[in-house]
């Protein structure tokens, strides 16, 4: 039992922060929503243990089921990122600063804007998660992948600068 | 370059959220397993004492009353079986599937709930009302009349307290179908 928890502590330990940032990604940056998406993926990670058979790596299987629980939550965002939790870099002006906050608002808003799917895909690229990986976890082929990854980003960059 | 931008931005956003410890995620996972085994259990001897009640007390006298009482408890037990096995049946799927395949499921999922929304709650819900109706000759009987229309009022305002909660799960499962065939 005591091996198992360890071994969870650290499997969380690794991956926590990259799946709280996906689930905020597709919480269009609801925090509150994303903190329980984050939570309802581990405490899933936590039941099936057992199931993991080690098909594909634990990052992997931890990052489907991250998405499945995005994916299948009937809730939708209402909040939208607050300006005063975002880190911004101390040498910029506030002017420079203001304008990142929009930028990245208008990010999520036009992530949120996206299919379920494409968003999955953005959100892993964006956390800068291997290609394998995000095929795996999407079900996708690795050359569908780059090809699709490749256009949401052109129209991700379109819906940015249109606003 | 312009890719960079896109990085750029999203590795900018990194908030201050603090993450729960691991220890209370576990914490947590088994009180939500506690529950669920003790709401089978209590679920379980439920349906056993209807089972030895109905077998040994209603040949004997059974009447509107007892039918009543059966209706609503049986329509009452035939919703939460099925509510709880679909929770069940949608969890089991949702670690061992990749995304793509994953959403096929959800709609499949979904469009099987729509009957279930629109066919069998219904009738559970009519069901429940029926027999909920054929109680009211014994409590006029029973009770006095102050008691009896307070029975009453309770009676309808919560079914329809209960009725508008059903709606609103079928009009967010509808919508969520919607968004999942986009």
């Amino acid at each position: 039992m005591i091996h198992i928890e360890t071994d969870f502590k650290e499997i969380y330990n690794k991956n926590s922060d990259k799946v709280y940032r996906l689930c905020i990604g597709y919480a269009a940056g609801d925090e509150d929503l994303a903190k329980d998406w984050h939570q309802e993926t581990f405490i899933k990670v936590w039941n099936h243990r057992k199931s993991f058979k080690g098909d594909s790596s634990i990052s992997t299987w931890i990052y489907r089921i991250a998405v499945n629980t995005c994916l299948s939550d009937l809730r939708t965002p209402k909040r939208k990122v607050t300006t005063e939790r975002l880190v911004s870099d101390q040498t910029d002006s506030n002017e420079i600063s203001e304008d990142r906050t929009d930028m990245i608002q208008k990010m999520y808003h036009c992530i949120n804007q996206l299919t379920s799917q494409n968003k999955t895909l953005i959100l892993m690229e964006l956390e800068e998660i291997p290609q394998s990986t995000i095929a795996n976890t999407a079900g996708l082929e690795h050359g569908t992948l780059r090809t699709r990854l490749s256009r949401i980003r052109k129209s991700l960059l379109k819906c940015i600068k249109n606003g | 370059m312009d890719n960079d931008i896109l990085n750029k931005v999203w590795n900018e956003n990194k908030s201050s959220h603090t993450i729960p410890e691991p220890s209370s995620i576990i914490a947590k996972a088994n009180q939500q397993r506690r529950k669920q085994n003790i709401g089978l259990i209590v679920m379980g001897i439920t349906v056993l004492i209807l089972i030895a009640y109905a077998t040994l007390y209603l040949p004997n006298s059974f009447n509107s009353f007892s039918l009543g009482l059966t209706l609503m408890v049986a329509s009452m037990l035939v919703r939460i079986i099925i509510e709880m096995y679909s929770k069940l049946k949608k969890a089991s799927k949702l670690a061992s599937m990749d995304a793509k395949t994953y959403k096929l499921y959800l709609k499949r999922y979904y469009k099987w709930r729509m009957k279930i929304n629109y066919i069998l709650t219904p009738v559970c819900f009519a069901v429940y009302c029926y027999g909920l109706y054929l109680l009211f000759p014994y409590f006029k009987n029973e009770f006095s009349n102050g008691f009896y229309l307070y029975l009453i009022a309770s009676a309808v305002i919560s079914l329809i307290v209960v009725g508008a909660i059903i709606i609103n799960q079928i009009i967010k499962e509808t919508r969520f179908l919607k968004l999942l065939q986009q």
